[in-house]
């Protein structure tokens, strides 16, 4: 018989009743401020941790630091929460490291830290426009951009294009596993932008015919690669293949500090889902192996530009970014 | 150090200062200053990269070159002083500039030979490094350079003969290219096909520049240094504030 121990709290079991309470709280908020429409999951992360600190009832920096750790363990467990999830924990740990120098005083120090909390979450919030604004001349009148799954990042981009008048058309590969293509799919039209779908499989046969790629991100690690959807290091491979550009939009509290080699240092854990070749089949048999991959890492030399907040990096640009951060 | 933005100050409450509703009274001087600096490293930028010339030029090596770039023949000229080397130079034409290019430099005292456009990929094999100038460097690393640059970056890269570009830093862009369209412009196509032997129906075009992506381009040399393409973006912070990179 296992028990299954809180991580950050060695010895008191997963399932105690303070541990749930707070789980629930930290999950509820972060669940809550996901399901508004424009908030990417990265601004709802911030803003659960917000949260979280406004609810501590911790007297010291100490004590809050150690709250802001255990309510960023709890919302890593969470099944939608973003892999920079640790990333933005150490930014506002750090940063409450930052303020004890300058604030002594423990109510102005915790009040000031909820004000740049909220703050951070409404540049969050802009990273989008931001990003729009500095990804949108990339898209050449009559180009025909190829995307898949569902990034609000990617929406950004396009839609931004479209509204500064450029006409190009977008093929969007359905990302079968989850079908998140076609919301974009259908974000597009209703701006009145012309999409097609394609299947996955197809992409390199359409890779041809596009003029350059767009992607989202989940994480940008330390290597200027990306962690994100499975499909985008296919769709990378192909396009440098066929010499095609490939953009990927990603905010800054996207940036982890990671540095995988190769693919299976990718962190398992995504969404749980079903297996998609089995839904509507007779179960397959036992000594068959099946396997879901949520994520995968596409290396930087594949990347040719990254669209962030910060600026339209080059992937060398980004562990700069990342050492100047975390230095 | 950097004024852009970074996850660094993220969360630091910084409040833009709103630049147009500061006094202009003491703006004069500063001004005045930062124009005549500017003026110094653009009249100092030839020499800067020509005092760099002896470390990347040796002994005996065959140098490509094409069009009329007066860095680089003030380049050639100062390695020529220390070293003995030979330099090949592309005629480009129509304009016809490596002519002088070959002129200018054979009487530097520089054994030079002149061939025609077609015939750079074949005289590729014999090649030490390729040198041209730039027009711009823009910011993802690639350049603007004259006309016919692009042939010349392919024929080295597929002869893996390194290409080195000398520009000044004053020639950095903060704005990515699409393509060689995008900040090209046409030139008169009179030189290509005369005017009085045209026919209706030939379409003429004579591009003013070619554009060679940074995967191609090895090494850039610039006043304060020589640097990989892939380190353009450190030199844009420091050279451009992050507002006026679109202006």
């Amino acid at each position: 018989l296992t028990v299954a121990c809180c991580p950050c709290m060695p010895g008191i079991p997963a399932d105690s009743p303070s541990v749930k309470r707070e789980r629930s709280h930290v999950h509820d908020a972060y669940k809550g401020f996901l399901a508004e429409e424009s908030t990417s999951v990265c601004a709802a992360a911030i803003k659960a941790l917000t949260e979280d600190i406004r609810r501590s009832s911790a007297t010291t920096l100490m004590g809050l630091r150690d709250d802001l750790m255990t309510a960023g363990a709890l919302l890593k467990q969470c099944d939608d929460a973003p892999i920079s999830i640790e990333s933005l924990c150490e930014l506002f740990v750090r940063f409450v490291t930052r303020t004890a120098l300058d604030v002594p005083d423990f109510d102005k120090c915790k009040s000031l830290l909820i004000e740049r909390g909220e703050m951070f979450a409404q540049k969050a919030d802009m990273a989008r426009d931001r990003i729009a604004q500095l990804g949108a001349p990339f898209v050449t009148p009559n180009a025909v951009v190829l995307t898949h799954g569902y990034s609000r990042m990617v929406l950004g981009v396009l839609l931004g294009a479209a509204e500064r008048g450029c006409h190009f058309s977008v093929v969007v590969a359905e990302s079968h596993a989850r079908g998140r293509g076609h919301a974009t799919a259908a974000a597009l039209s209703a701006a009145g932008v012309p999409v097609a779908m394609i299947e996955d499989c197809a992409v390199a046969h359409a890779m041809d015919g596009a003029h350059m790629t767009l992607c989202g991100a989940e994480a940008v690690v330390e290597s200027g690669g990306v962690i994100s959807q499975t499909g985008t290091y296919q769709i990378a491979i192909v396009a440098s293949a066929c010499k095609k550009p490939f953009y990927v939009a990603a905010e800054s509290t996207k940036f982890a500090r990671k540095f995988p080699l190769s693919q299976l240092d990718v962190p398992a854990k995504g969404p749980s889902r079903e297996h998609s070749a089995y839904v509507g089949r007779c179960p397959p048999p036992e000594t068959l192996r099946v396997e879901v991959t949520s994520r995968d890492y596409t290396p930087p030399h594949y990347i040719t530009m990254l669209f962030t907040d910060l600026g339209v990096l080059t992937p060398s640009a980004v562990s700069d970014e990342l050492i100047k951060l975390f230095t | 150090g950097s004024d852009g933005p970074s996850l660094m100050r993220m969360l630091d409450a910084v409040e833009t200062p709103d630049y147009l509703r500061l006094s202009a009274k003491d703006l004069k001087k500063p001004i005045h200053a930062a124009i005549t600096e500017l003026d110094d490293e653009i009249a100092t930028a030839h020499e800067n990269i020509a005092d760099q010339a002896i470390e990347h030029i040796h002994a005996n090596e065959v140098i490509l070159t094409h069009g009329r770039d007066a860095t680089v023949e003030i380049f050639l000229r100062a390695a020529a002083k220390k070293r003995q080397f030979e330099v090949i130079v592309a005629e480009t034409s129509p304009s016809h500039d490596g002519h002088a290019t070959a002129a200018a430099l054979a009487a530097a005292g520089i054994a030079t030979t002149l061939i025609a456009d077609c015939a750079v990929f074949a005289m590729m094999a014999r090649v030490n490094k390729v040198i041209v100038g730039a027009h711009a460097v823009m910011a993802n690393g690639g350049i603007y350079a004259t006309a016919s640059c692009h042939l010349l970056a392919l024929a080295a890269h597929h002869h893996s003969v390194p290409l080195v570009v000398c520009a000044g830093l004053y020639r950095l862009a903060p704005l990515f290219p699409s393509g060689p369209e995008q900040f090209n412009s046409l030139l008169s196509p009179h030189p290509l096909l005369p005017f009085h032997q045209v026919d209706e129906g030939v379409l003429v075009a004579n591009p003013a520049f070619d554009y060679v992506p940074p995967d191609l381009v090895s090494l850039l040399i610039t006043n304060i240094g020589g640097n990989h393409p892939s380190y353009v973006y450190r030199l844009l912070q420091e050279y451009y504030h992050p507002d006026d990179h679109q202006l």
